[in-house]
């Protein structure tokens, strides 16, 4: 397993980067377009979570996302070390929305794989997101 | 991300957008698209078609502007969507909401 660290602060202008970043490792890893929009996508969701919520829009506080490269998948774990948010509480928007509100779970839920949350880290959040790898065609 | 308005024949006003669509963005479009929704403008359409990425907070900016111009019973259409972008209106159910069109000519036609 090959495993990289981005590390960013709770800035949203940061977003931007750790896409462009992202972005890279997942052309190497052989990802479809289409996948690499849904990874950008749900990373980005789950980023923008992190700052909003765990940190409550202060900027300046560390967020890490540790990008694991395994045989058949890929995992993104999202940490944070603000206020503990429990997502699975949160309720699912209405669709179509009338309102923006819960979008960002939904689409984290819907376009990747598994979106799992490490119960047990004493501070802060961990959100794991994992995509498995595009068959390549025979 | 850059934000351009003009105003078009029969009082049509184009949003022309530049760049990502995301949490650090979204709210300057907000602010943007708020001065002219406050004007009583009566037909908006926005040009998507150098937006590759768009988020929950980009799409929410764009429900806001829906629910507003819909108030009043007046015009919105969204143009040129790319791939990624057209990806997440759809899964939001959101292409069915929202008239897209393919092009300004069609989104001209859409509001004429």
């Amino acid at each position: 397993m090959v495993a990289k660290t981005l590390l960013l602060t709770s800035d949203a202008a940061q977003l931007k980067s750790l896409r462009s970043q992202l972005k890279l490792l997942l052309r190497n890893a052989g990802f479809t377009a289409k996948s690499q929009e849904s990874i950008l996508l749900a990373v980005g969701e789950g980023v923008t979570n992190a700052i909003r919520h765990s940190y409550g829009g202060e900027s300046g506080h560390e967020i890490r996302v540790v990008v694991e490269d395994l045989k058949d998948r890929m995992v993104f774990r999202i940490k944070d070390g603000g206020r503990k948010i429990d997502l699975t509480q949160l309720r699912m928007p209405q669709l179509p929305p009338e309102r923006g509100g819960g979008l960002g779970i939904y689409f984290m839920k819907t376009v990747v794989d598994k979106m799992e949350y490490n119960i047990h880290r004493p501070r802060g959040n961990e959100l794991i997101l994992t995509k498995y790898k595009d068959k390549k065609a025979a | 991300m850059k934000i351009q308005i003009k105003t078009q024949e029969a009082g049509i006003h184009c949003v022309d957008l530049e760049g990502d669509l995301d949490f650090h963005t979204s709210p300057e479009l907000r602010r943007q698209l708020t001065k002219i929704v406050d004007t009583e403008v009566r037909k908006i359409i926005v040009d998507l078609g150098k937006v590759p990425y768009i988020d929950s907070s980009g799409l929410a900016t764009f429900i806001e502007l829906f629910q507003k111009m819909r108030q009043g019973r007046r015009q919105l259409v969204l143009f040129s969507l790319m791939p990624a972008v057209r990806s997440v209106f759809e899964i939001a159910k959101l292409d069915s909401v929202f008239q897209l069109a393919r092009n300004e000519l069609e989104a001209m036609s859409f509001v004429s």
